[in-house]
């Protein structure tokens, strides 16, 4: 059973370090260096071991700026087949409603496809909302934070799927999208074989023009929320500061919990 | 100005200690925060004329901050950034730090940009300025365990994986200020003092100075930090770096800083055995110049099964694919484009075709976090024995970790790791082999599982030593001597040797108040 | 159409705006700063030029008016037909919105019919029920349950409607917006009614908690929202209160719905995060996953949850559900005790502000130290040894 494969990646600033400029109050993001979502890793990593099962392709798709093409590429040395980037002036300022849009529209014209696999979150914006997103403008049926997958027969998936009280076992018609956690597999380092060999591979950049998109649908114009205003965040205290050796450190520590409420099990048994 | 000291035992009881299995003993421990408060502390103490420990982070592994008796100078308090400088001869930035500051301190002021300037001087705010506005600038010493303090690195002359590059400690400092026993100071820098023939006279700030004679002993040509460093014509500086905290207190450091470099990757290659293994090694050995690693290491089939063992327990080591049950030799390139990068990884796939390697299983690590993941293993290694001795111990106490820390030169390198392999083998001890082989400098870890094997693998390690020394190598390449190796010392250079180094401590400190016990046993006990 | 651009009169080249860019869109050219084809609008640079020679136009395009709307609307999760204590804190934050601008406060339940439930939202703040009792909804179902919503936002047309951020939330919460074609806005920790324009203000951490934004929702309706547990609070339940319930008759024969073949609980070793009043954290510098055992037993002679950092988990040391923080759970309990945890602000972000944070850590420069109540600088292992030593001792000697 050959499967279709397409990863959605995200390219994501590896530090996500704010400092304040004192004086003007203002945000100073420190650190321009970019990488792979990790959630994502574990997505492509994913769905490099279906096709190993199954045989297929895999695809891997990401919307941003030129430089993301270069981590399309480390992608490929991965062991996807092939990259394409949304790229675009038009695509920037989109929020994850845009994102989805545009990101549907860009699979569509990848033609037939099977699984969609997507991080769980991006770990800038933390909304975990592009995979559900994608998949009702797809109108496929989704499933997030995935921990376990398994084809099943004829074109059905079986998941196992964290949920707040635990794990569900659910079985998918495919084509699904799903979002996965980092408890479904561990991502493989490129070998330096397949790293050498797609040195020069080709990344396709699709621009707005390339895809069959309203325009006032996409980018900022497209976006239904707007950030009215950033602060940075600062929780301070004037702590005490417990000093001396571990035994009495944690008699102090005892002491707070005492005055906390706090009681040994035996203690609560005492009539 | 008030020096907190204290002098109860369940206070003095942690700084008995370092990362040795030594602990010592005190009468009290002070905590100065300015150099005059750690001149106070030394008249106080000296008066008593008991020793005085100097202690920085306590990481060693020697028992070089074990007191032995007397009164501990704790630098943990004393450390601060004190400044910067451009150096424009050399095109650098230069960072000046107490002693107490940690190396993770320093790696990360440098890489947040960020350090609590309060109190620096007008041109140092300046170049501060300077750095925070452009490039990246980092301090390229390298060490294993990086909650040492920096006067620990500069008294052990402290090296790592990438000192096969960069140099150990010593190539990066570049001044010091010193305090002697007696109070006396001066603010060395590299260029300033030499000795010559032999002999040395080092001016001091108060117009006095201190002379003498150096030893006469010979370094190995080895990557060494056994005894002294001693050229006849050398730089006065390098005399106090290596030196355990024997010759004075080092109150001040200026260390050298370099560029980040644009792109760092590593590749950790995988061969069914040893001598496979160490025909790469020697290929990555012949690149130079712009095309040598920043570092070569090496892990032995027992130590990837060991890590490999706890994978597969799923129990740790989640961020990292299952290991092989295989030798495995990790290189690290520091390279300034993307291309010279990819030029160096067309390199190592040749040299891994043309000595048994296989490029489609070797690891790339190419961006930062792939490269904190393969230095997670790397420690881990370290860790993972420790934790197995610790095991052991429960069953057997006197148990301890046999571990040894020589470097020989390089035509011995396949001669030592055969020594160590063939002896291990024919005694049936179970040891393992890690470590800086760009630098010849293997890690052996015996592990004991009988009071028997413990009593055989410390014969066996002497046995190493003599050869090792015979050989031209040394007994210690990086952890130092301290307390605990001081016999080897001996070994190594001999009696005579080891009266010079005597000789040239008395005349930094005649009363022979700092540090005694480290390198060698002071003589009315020796 | 976005726009930005550098005003060379007032460009004194100062440099100061490169750092400020997160896609490191500005360089130096001809002396002057220069933004290239990367710049995505953001805005980061913008207050950061002191001779405001950065000017970035970004106009709302022209739309209509937003589409008539009323009410605010709760999605009332359930589990096995009780309702999760985040729809009690939503009905909370719902009630203190409604003070600042009149709105109706409805509670959207789909499940099986439990009056004692549709009771208890109303005595906790909805003025209305609006329950699908259909048995296909009895288990939450991230395929269906955005298809009943759809239907009945499109029915009802509410101006408000939040969701907690639980997992399902997070799931279900996106694909209705995305099938009204509205916006959403995750995890926020902060609700708020600007007093001009009547905009819902949702305030939210980024960047991995770093930051703080505002978002609004400006044109489409209605504004939605996935609320985190523990930040909003509940009110106290009374049950005078007045409301009424409305049992939809909604046919959803025709709508697809996933395949559950099975569920279980997580495993006996839970992390009780949930309720403990008393939670020990463990991060990355305990050292080794070997020094686990040492915390599970100290979390459970203290009765106190176990939970982890992501790096924690990452390395395998601990399971995701121990995980607190911006990625994971969020816990207020009344004391957090961190072992070797350095506090960064993605795992800050999981620990309510009231919380009674102490901190063991042997690097004095932990920013955990920062926003500790009382800070230890010792080796957290012994200090958590000690403890366990002196805990046991005196149950002993009871």
């Amino acid at each position: 059973m050959s499967m279709e494969i397409v990863v959605c990646v995200k390219q994501v600033p590896a530090s996500t370090r704010v400092k304040l400029n004192a004086t003007t109050n203002t945000i100073i993001r420190e650190g321009i260096e970019m990488m792979l979502n990790p959630f994502d890793a574990y997505a492509l990593e994913e769905a490099l071991r279906v096709k190993a099962g199954a045989g297929g392709r895999v695809t891997v798709i990401s919307m941003g700026i030129p430089s993301a093409a270069e981590l399309l590429r480390y992608a490929l040395a991965l062991g996807a087949d092939r990259a394409v980037l949304l790229s675009d002036k038009r695509f920037a300022g989109a929020d994850t409603l845009a994102t989805a849009y545009s990101l549907a529209a860009a699979v569509r014209k990848l033609g037939a496809c099977d699984l969609i696999l997507c991080g769980r979150q991006a770990v800038d914006g933390d909304t975990a909302q592009v995979g559900p997103s994608l998949a009702q403008k797809l109108g496929i049926p989704h499933l997030t934070a995935v921990s376990r997958l398994e084809l099943s027969s004829q074109r059905r998936v079986l998941c196992e799927k964290m949920t707040d009280e635990g794990y569900q076992e659910i079985e998918l018609g495919l084509p699904a999208l799903l979002t996965v956690v980092k408890e479904i597999n561990t991502p493989r380092f490129p070998n330096l074989e397949d790293y050498l060999r797609t040195l020069d591979a080709a990344v396709e950049i699709w621009s707005a023009d390339d895809l069959e998109v309203d325009h006032a649908r996409i980018g900022y114009d497209g976006s239904a929320t707007w950030v009215m205003s950033t602060t940075a965040t600062e929780r301070r205290k004037n702590g005490k500061e417990i000093l001396g050796p571990p035994q009495e450190a944690a008699e102090l520590i005892l002491g707070t919990l005492r005055q906390m409420g706090w009681q040994p099990a035996s203690e609560g048994r005492r009539e | 100005m008030r020096l907190n000291v204290v002098t109860t035992p369940e206070d003095i009881q942690p700084y008995l200690r370092d990362e040795s299995s030594w602990t010592g003993a005190a009468e009290s421990v002070s905590f100065p925060q300015s150099e005059d408060e750690i001149r106070e502390a030394l008249r106080v103490y000296s008066q008593k004329g008991a020793p005085i420990t100097i202690q920085g982070a306590r990481t060693g592994i020697t028992g070089a901050a074990v007191p032995v008796g007397g009164h501990v100078i704790n630098l943990s308090r004393f450390s601060r950034a004190l400044g910067m400088r451009w150096d424009d001869a050399d095109n650098r930035f230069l960072l000046t730090v107490q002693p107490g500051m940690l190396f993770s301190q320093v790696q990360k002021g440098l890489a947040d940009k960020e350090f609590n300037t309060q109190g620096w001087s007008r041109e140092s705010l300046s170049a501060y300025r300077r750095f925070c506005a452009e490039g990246r600038w980092s301090f390229a010493a390298d060490i294993t365990e990086t909650s040492a303090s920096i006067g620990g690195m500069v008294s052990t002359n402290a090296s790592g994986a990438k000192s096969y590059l960069y140099g150990p400690m010593r190539a990066h400092v570049v001044g010091l200020r010193l305090l002697l026993a007696d109070g006396r100071a001066v603010t060395l820098r590299r260029g300033e003092q030499f000795a010559q023939g032999g002999f040395f006279r080092l001016r001091l700030e108060d117009g006095t100075a201190v002379e003498g004679r150096l030893p006469s002993y010979r370094m190995p040509a080895v990557k060494n930090a056994s005894g002294y460093y001693i050229k006849p014509d050398m730089d006065l500086l390098d005399l106090f770096i290596g030196s355990e905290g024997t010759l004075a207190v080092v109150t001040e450091i200026t260390l050298a800083l370099s560029p980040t470099p644009a792109r760092s990757i590593g590749l950790l290659a995988f061969f069914g055995d040893m001598p496979g293994a160490l025909k790469y090694v020697q290929a990555l050995k012949r690149l130079q110049g712009t095309q040598k690693p920043a570092a070569i290491e090496y892990f032995d089939r027992a130590c990837l099964d060991m890590i490999r063992g706890e994978q597969l327990e799923a129990r740790s080591h989640k961020d990292l694919p299952l290991l092989p049950s295989a030798e495995a030799v990790y290189v690290e390139f520091h390279q300034p484009t993307q291309a010279d990068a990819d030029t160096r990884l067309r390199q190592v796939r040749l040299l891994l075709q043309e000595n048994g390697g296989k490029p489609a299983e070797t690891w790339l690590a190419a961006t930062p976090q792939d490269l904190e993941k393969l230095i997670g293993f790397r420690h881990a290694v370290p860790e993972s024995i420790n934790h197995i001795i610790a095991e052991r111990k429960r069953g057997t106490p006197m148990l301890t970790k046999l571990g040894t820390d020589m470097a020989v030169p390089d035509d011995k390198l396949a001669w030592v790791l055969n020594l160590y392999a063939e002896s291990l083998g024919t005694l049936g001890l179970e040891g393992l082999k890690f470590g800086h082989i760009g630098d010849n400098h293997l890690h052996v870890n015996i592990l004991p599982a009988t009071a028997e094997d413990y009593r055989r693998g410390k014969a066996l390690i002497q046995e190493w030593a003599r050869q090792v020394i015979a050989a031209g190598g040394t007994v210690s390449a990086e952890h130092g001597i301290g307390k605990l190796k001081t016999a080897q010392l001996l070994d190594m250079y001999g009696r005579e040797a080891v009266k010079e180094m005597r000789a040239l401590k008395r005349c930094f400190d005649p009363l022979g108040l700092l540090n005694p016990g480290n390198m060698f046993v002071s003589e009315e006990s020796g | 159409m976005s726009e930005i651009r550098i005003v060379a009169d007032k460009c004194t080249g100062c440099r100061q705006c490169l750092p400020a860019c997160p896609y490191g869109a500005i360089s130096m050219r001809a002396k002057k700063a220069f933004i290239s084809a990367d710049c995505v609008f953001c805005g980061a640079c913008v207050p950061v030029c002191r001779f405001e020679a950065i000017e970035l136009f970004t106009e709302a395009p022209a739309q209509e008016g937003a589409p008539a709307s009323s009410g605010i609307w709760i999605f009332a999760e359930q589990s096995d037909g009780k309702v999760k204590p985040v729809v009690l804190e939503l009905l909370g934050e719902a009630r203190a919105l409604a003070r600042k601008k009149t709105n109706k406060i409805t509670a959207i339940w789909l499940g099986p019919r439990e009056p004692e439930q549709f009771r208890a939202l109303i005595a906790q703040g909805a003025d209305e029920v609006i329950a699908v009792a259909d048995p296909r909804l009895a288990q939450r179902d991230e395929l269906l349950y955005p298809q009943v919503l759809t239907r009945l936002v499109e029915t009802y047309r509410p101006e408000i409607f939040l969701f907690g951020a639980t997992g399902f939330g997070r799931s279900i919460a996106p694909r209705t917006a995305s099938a009204l074609d509205t916006g959403l806005t995750a995890d926020c920790t902060r609700l708020d009614i600007d007093p001009q324009s009547g905009l819902l203000l949702q305030t939210r951490p980024a960047f991995g908690g770093n930051l703080l934004a505002t978002i609004l929702c400006r044109t489409r309706r209605p504004q939605m929202a996935t609320v985190r547990p523990k930040v909003m609070r509940a009110l106290p339940a009374d049950f005078s209160r007045q409301g009424s319930v409305r049992l939809e008759n909604l046919d959803i024969s025709g709508l697809a719905g996933l395949e559950i073949k099975s569920a279980r609980a997580n495993k006996a070793d839970s992390p009780g995060l949930d309720s403990a009043e008393i939670v020990v954290g463990v991060g990355r510098g305990i050292g080794s996953a070997r020094q686990i055992a040492l915390y599970r037993r100290l979390a459970a002679a203290l009765g106190a949850g176990l939970a982890a950092t992501r790096a924690v988990v990452d390395l395998g040391w601990l399971e995701y559900p121990h995980q607190v923080g911006q990625t994971g759970v969020t816990i207020a309990p009344k004391v957090y005790l961190a072992f070797g945890i350095s506090g960064s602000v993605q795992h800050m972000a999981g620990l309510a502000e009231s919380t009674h944070l102490i901190a063991v850590n042997k690097d004095e420069n932990a920013p955990i130290f920062a926003a500790a109540d009382e800070r230890v600088r010792a080796d957290c292992n012994e200090v958590a040894a000690a403890l366990l030593k002196q805990i046991s001792g005196e149950s002993a000697r009871e």
